[in-house]
């Protein structure tokens, strides 16, 4: 993969992709930030010595963070793993120049005594700048149902979206018959 | 992070049901273990992480964290059980993974594994760790593969013996009623068969029911029966209380839970069960279990976080166990717990801290056994889930998971005497990331740290 391509993780600024520049000059940049990055950082650790802990450091998300699918304490729950985005886009068996992919990994635990169905469609992809997505599962066939005790790592859902967008949330059902819902990426 | 630790640039972390031992035999290290059950390691989602928090002699908040490495992943979804199992003077750990399956290599003694969601428990036993090598371990599977019970959903550990839960495991007719493996150990070799028990056992009380989960938590400990064998608490916070015999679904108190104790439980002879109840619908008693000695009493602590009560008991010596008092709480208060010393420690991911609103950000109390003290609270952002899992560090301090604070998860060193709490997270430079690719690579590759704190021990 070219570093170019390389994908982003949510939560980045929206920019738009980089323009190619000749390795030479990526070079001479990449010295440049950083000596002003470690320069920045001493200044920052003469004013501030004691950093916040990065996890309360870090923008509001719910990556990482159990979202309970139910009321009780023992309910059913999910975790996005990741929103990377950036991924080649394919239609029609082509891979379109504008869009890219954005790949959500879910973690479902179901410690309940019922089978628990993922919602199809599964929550819609909202971008940074407010345009919904609709989930395509990474694997053809329904989404998977996650019989009781068990745990489903192996899920992806997937999103196209325009290259300079970035993902801003999930909203909508993340399983059948429950409430929408709002997960912020 | 106190600015010790950044002088003395090694700050490590360490945990167990009663602290960590002191350093026995050559070589042994106390350590506390806290895993993150659903880490991607080795660009796999889910494969799970676990760490040691190695301490030196002047004992927490000092720790340095490190990797466990296990031949087959540890994914626990309940505590981490330690005891000197193999009497050799260093503690070991029973670690289960309940939503994977271990499959017999050929022409090998090690296992491979696939996700079936049979469960297996590795023993990992103590010793100097050797950094960036496999700990030595040994894998324990049920009886019969295919049942899907989740097998290593809670562990228990004392000398000579180790217990296993598969609560998900059918009864006829009776689907995820639930069972439990006993298995005895001469050193590190396993004797025999395990002894599996079920609430249909000759003497266990009660009957294996549909969704009672039988085996949610485990505790071994001294609870009434011959001093010199280990009793077994069962947890089975989803039975109904509905009186003898099997009953039809919705006859009974619903979810009221179930403790259930047996007793010699490695004798030969038929372990001599006692079931104890806390008659609340969706009381959920039994969900934690947490057993220990004090003070020339044996005592046991069986959380309800559905009506936010533990349940304390007691064993004066030679004596019966009896309940000793309720102690409540709010925020599924009893999710989580560990005797350490003479203190309780309760868990609750769902409580709110005395100070502050904090939804959901969740509370850790330490109460004396006896009840004479006051009860000290911590609390933690909000949405921590703080009090998830909990663990006795030793030397006056708690160590706690907080699963959702923050993408990574953390845990906390907790003073019991007041003081500083320290966080530990991964990728704050103390604790590394799980264990694979990290750098240039796609986001679905590298190693996420998800659930740090889930479990510890």
């Amino acid at each position: 993969m070219d570093l170019r391509d390389m994908p982003t993780l949510a939560g980045s600024a929206g920019r738009p992709p980089a323009p190619r520049r000749p390795r030479r000059t990526l070079a001479y940049v990449a010295l440049a930030v950083t000596a002003s990055l470690l320069l920045a950082g001493g200044v920052a650790m003469a004013v501030r010595p004691r950093q916040p802990h990065p996890a309360l450091a870090a923008p509001a998300t719910d990556l990482g963070r159990r979202i309970p699918l139910g009321t009780g304490f023992d309910s059913p729950w999910l975790v996005v793993q990741t929103a990377g985005c950036g991924y080649s886009n394919y239609a029609g068996g082509r891979r379109h120049p504008d869009r890219q992919t954005c790949r959500m990994i879910l973690i479902v635990g179901n410690p309940g005594q019922a089978p628990l169905r993922l919602a199809e469609p599964f929550a819609e992809l909202v971008d940074d700048r407010g345009e919904s997505h609709r989930a395509v599962s990474d694997v053809p066939g329904p989404m998977p149902v996650v019989q009781p005790g068990e745990r489903l790592v192996y899920t992806t859902v997937k999103y196209g979206m325009r290259k300079e967008r970035r993902p801003a949330r999930l909203e909508g059902r993340l399983v059948a018959g429950g409430p929408i819902t709002r997960v912020m990426l | 992070m106190p600015a010790a630790c950044v002088l003395l640039l090694s700050c490590v972390l360490t945990g167990s049901l009663a602290g960590p031992a002191p350093a026995g035999a050559t070589g042994c290290l106390p350590e506390l273990i806290v895993a993150d059950p659903d880490a991607q390691a080795h660009s796999a989602p889910g494969q799970g992480a676990l760490y040691s928090l190695l301490m030196d002699e002047d004992g927490p908040p000092r720790v340095r964290p490190q990797p466990v490495l296990t031949r087959l992943p540890a994914i626990p979804m309940g505590p981490i059980a330690r005891a000197d199992i193999d009497r050799d003077g260093c503690v070991d750990l029973v670690v289960g993974s309940p939503s994977l399956s271990a499959v017999p290599l050929v022409d090998s003694p090690d296992f491979g594994y696939s996700p079936e969601g049979d469960g297996y428990a590795q023993i990992v036993w103590g010793g100097e760790p050797e950094p960036g090598r496999f700990r030595p371990s040994t894998t324990l599977v049920p009886a019969l593969a295919g049942l899907k019970g989740h097998f290593g959903w809670s562990v228990a550990a004392s000398a000579g013996v180790v217990a296993v839960g598969a609560p998900y495991e059918d009864a006829p007719e009776a689907a995820d009623s639930g069972a439990v493996y006993v298995f005895r150990l001469r050193g590190r070799e396993v004797l025999g068969t395990p002894r599996r028990v079920t609430q249909d056992s000759p003497g266990v009380q009660g009957n294996g029911e549909t969704g009672d989960l039988f085996g949610w938590s485990l505790a071994l400990g001294s609870l009434g029966g011959d001093p010199a064998r280990p009793d077994l608490a069962v947890g089975a916070p989803y039975e109904t209380d509905d009186g003898a015999g099997r009953q039809e679904t919705g006859v009974g108190t619903a979810q009221a839970g179930a403790v259930t104790v047996l007793r010699d439980v490695d004798a030969q002879a038929t372990p001599r069960g006692e079931q104890f109840r806390l008659p609340s619908a969706g009381a959920r008693f039994g969900y934690a279990l947490a057993s220990g000695a004090w003070e020339g009493s044996d005592w046991l602590a069986a959380g309800a976080p559905g009506v936010d009560t533990v349940r304390l008991f007691a064993t004066p010596a030679g004596g019966e166990l009896l309940p000793v008092r309720d102690i409540r709480g709010h925020g599924a208060y009893g999710f989580s717990l560990a005797l350490t010393g003479g203190d309780l420690v309760i868990g609750a991911p769902y409580g709110v801290p005395p100070y502050g609103a904090a939804p959901g950000s969740g509370t850790v109390t330490v109460t004396s056994l006896d009840g004479d003290s006051v009860a000290l609270t911590r609390g933690a952002g909000p949405r921590d889930r703080f009090g998830w899992a909990v663990a006795g560090a030793g030397a006056g301090w708690v160590l706690a998971g907080a699963p959702d604070r923050g993408t990574t998860g953390s845990v906390a060193l907790v003073p019991m005497g007041g003081g500083e709490t320290v966080w530990l997270a991964p990728g704050d430079g103390y604790v590394p990331q799980p264990p694979g690719l990290t750098a240039r690579r796609r986001p679905h590759e590298i190693s996420t740290a998800v659930d740090f704190g889930g479990s510890v021990g």
